[in-house]
């Protein structure tokens, strides 16, 4: 008993140690423009161009050359919040500031790379989405909702990978190592509601046609 | 269009299309300014003074890796990467140094054994990056079977913007310690040992920070109490006599002097050597009980070719030292086949413990492993001439676990030992 009451002022004073210094962590939202959705050939479709992608700590990331992995999340739910679809879209941003080149790699099927020394062509190349598709066309006609979010990560897997190796030093007889481990990583995003259509009602394109 | 060209071939090259060929091209270019990002706490000028390269420095190979190792041995970031861009002028390069920062420190609560101490649980709590400073503030709490400790520490890794460390420590343990090692309580004696002191050190980094070495002054109270003599006596009873002599308080009080390498990574985890050499000097003059100069030394050789290892640890004292500063194998001298005080129970002035370990990885539980280890300790007796020498080795098995559960067990002895202490808990960083 004795030894639950050390333990419990023990947290309390450490947590009080801890959060001395917190401060919020931002979620970030994205705006969205020039939203379309139509179906083509039994397949929902859509064109989108995404604002505020990158926030300012993500820019900071990409002006020192990090490599950024870029996820743009994309799901139907019906009414009940249940997902009818789901589809991610991701591609790596890469900046070498010697030579102020961009390349952005598509890592999707084709996988395509765009190379420029504008980030603002770039910024367009990630966010400026066309002729998607999301989903084959449901068969119950009830109202969906199309919502979006974004996950950016400025660090690279190799690079989270290496740093891990200095933060989880273990000396002998360590006492700050556990087997267990909860890290916080980066906030997720909210997700973000586009659009609610009926599907029997979206525009219908025939092949080759453009929206 | 050649410097793209050269860019693209050594990105493709070495995996990495930004850093790798910026640093190529940048080599011979002078450091027209330092550009730092990221930094949202953390003060700019720790970061500057750290940087093993300044404005005005001509960029040399592998001055950005060192420059990135550096930052990473602060153990104040998650990311860090350290790049370069043209300068106003053709000869010039601006360092960009990015750093993506841990929020503020970590929580830990687990449970533990230890073949010395028994189960029990312990708690930490530490701040990293104080005030933007670097500053690390922590405190640690265990209480178990045999052992109770509580610690805070307070480390400054720029103390007066120099480039020392400043660190204070503050501890007070508790232990339940046998002087035999026997399954009956009359036969193995038993006594408390209480300690509360604190120590004050400044540690000068190597310029890459890669080697530390720390000057300390450290200053204890020693209890010795609740001593119960062994029924079976061993060298005419003269280690209980020594014990039921220091029964009450004493000081102890040390020098330190100590360099050693900063370890990289999890425990021979990575290829490479670690090792460190610690020297104590207690002097009677300063209120110490006794005179004495202890020192310990431990080399360790991780080979990846053939997953390997070989870990080295030794030490030896000049003059008298209190029966609880002499060497026990026991504890972090604790070996992987034979049990705890099976040699040399009553501790010794000279002491080595040598083991190669030949380890196969089974992911994603841990290693499985094979041994050959052997330790020993030596001591004078009081009235004999020549030294009490005890040595034993032993071949075996083991496994470690999750990184933290390391369970082995000595072929030639029959002994089963555990190694590793942590066997579960939570660990949050805030």
């Amino acid at each position: 008993m004795q030894m639950l009451r050390h333990m419990s002022l023990w947290i309390v004073l450490s947590i009080g140690l801890i959060a001395a210094d917190q401060t919020a962590l931002e979620a970030q939202e994205i705006a969205a423009r020039a939203v379309e959705v139509y179906v083509q050939a039994d397949t929902i479709r859509l064109d989108i161009r995404l604002d505020s992608v990158f926030t300012a700590d993500h820019l900071e990331a990409i002006e020192s050359g990090m490599t950024a992995s870029i996820a743009l999340q994309f799901r139907l739910i019906d009414r009940q919040n249940n997902r009818i679809a789901m589809l991610e879209l991701n591609s790596q941003l890469e900046h070498d500031i010697w030579e102020g080149q961009y390349r952005l790699i598509r890592l999707g099927v084709p996988a395509d790379t765009v190379v420029s020394n504008s980030f603002e062509q770039i910024r367009l190349a990630a966010t400026d989405i066309q002729n998607i598709p999301i989903s084959r066309m449901p068969r119950i006609d009830d109202i969906l909702t199309l919502q979006a979010r974004v996950v950016i990560d400025p660090i690279t897997p190799e690079q989270r990978e290496r740093t891990r190796r200095w933060l989880n030093i273990l000396k002998k007889g360590s006492l700050l190592e556990f087997f267990f481990s909860f890290r916080k990583s980066t906030p997720s995003s909210p997700w973000m509601n586009l659009l609610q259509f009926y599907p029997g009602a979206l525009p219908q394109l025939i092949q080759g046609e453009s929206p | 269009m050649m410097r793209l060209f050269v860019a693209l071939v050594m990105g493709i090259g070495f995996g990495t299309f930004a850093q790798n060929a910026s640093a190529q091209i940048a080599i011979g270019h002078t450091i027209e300014r330092i550009e730092v990002r990221g930094n949202e706490k953390t003060r700019l000028d720790l970061i500057l003074k750290v940087l093993p390269v300044k404005q005005g420095h001509r960029l040399l190979q592998n001055d950005l890796d060192a420059c990135g190792e550096v930052l990473e041995r602060l153990r104040l970031f998650k990311a860090v990467l350290v790049n370069v861009k043209p300068g106003t002028t053709s000869n010039d390069a601006v360092l960009v140094v990015y750093v993506q920062e841990k929020r503020f420190g970590g929580l830990g609560l687990s449970a533990e054994y230890t073949e010395l101490n028994g189960f029990g649980i312990s708690a930490d709590a530490l701040h990293a990056n104080l005030r933007g400073s670097g500053k690390v503030m922590g405190a640690a709490y265990s209480i178990g079977e045999r052992f109770k400790s509580w610690g805070f520490h307070y480390t400054d890794p720029l103390v007066f913007g120099f480039n020392q460390s400043f660190h204070i420590q503050v501890i007070g343990s508790s232990a339940d310690r046998d002087l035999y090692r026997s399954s009956d309580a009359n036969i193995r004696g038993r006594y408390d040992l209480e300690r509360i002191g604190a120590s004050v050190g400044l540690g000068q980094p190597s310029p890459l920070r890669a080697y530390r070495f720390i000057v300390k002054f450290s200053a204890e109270a020693i209890q010795v109490g609740a001593f119960r003599k062994p029924t079976v006596p061993t060298n005419g009873g003269q280690f209980a006599d020594e014990i039921e002599a220091s029964v009450g308080r004493e000081a102890l009080s040390f020098w330190t002097i100590e360099f050693h390498k900063q370890p990289v990574a999890i425990w021979g985890s990575v290829p490479g050597f670690d090792f460190g050499v610690r020297l104590d000097i207690s002097p009677e003059i300063q209120g110490s009980v006794s005179n004495f100069a202890r020192i310990r030394s431990e080399l360790y050789r991780h080979f990846q070719v053939f997953p390997s290892q070989m870990l080295s640890v030794g030490g030896r004292i000049w003059g008298t030292a209190p029966f609880y500063e002499r060497f026990y194998l026991d504890g972090e001298n604790q070996l992987r086949g034979v049990d705890r005080r099976d040699i040399g129970p009553e501790g010794g002035t000279q002491f080595f413990t040598a083991e190669a370990v030949y380890s196969i990885q089974i992911r994603p539980l841990g290693n499985a492993y094979g041994f050959v280890e052997s330790g020993g300790v030596r001591r004078r007796l009081a009235g004999t001439k020549t030294p009490r020498r005890e040595l034993d080795f032993s071949v075996g098995m083991g496994f470690l676990m999750f990184n933290r559960i390391d369970i082995s067990f000595g072929i030639s002895t029959g002994t089963v030992i555990v190694k590793s202490h942590r066997f579960g808990g939570i660990n949050i960083d805030l």
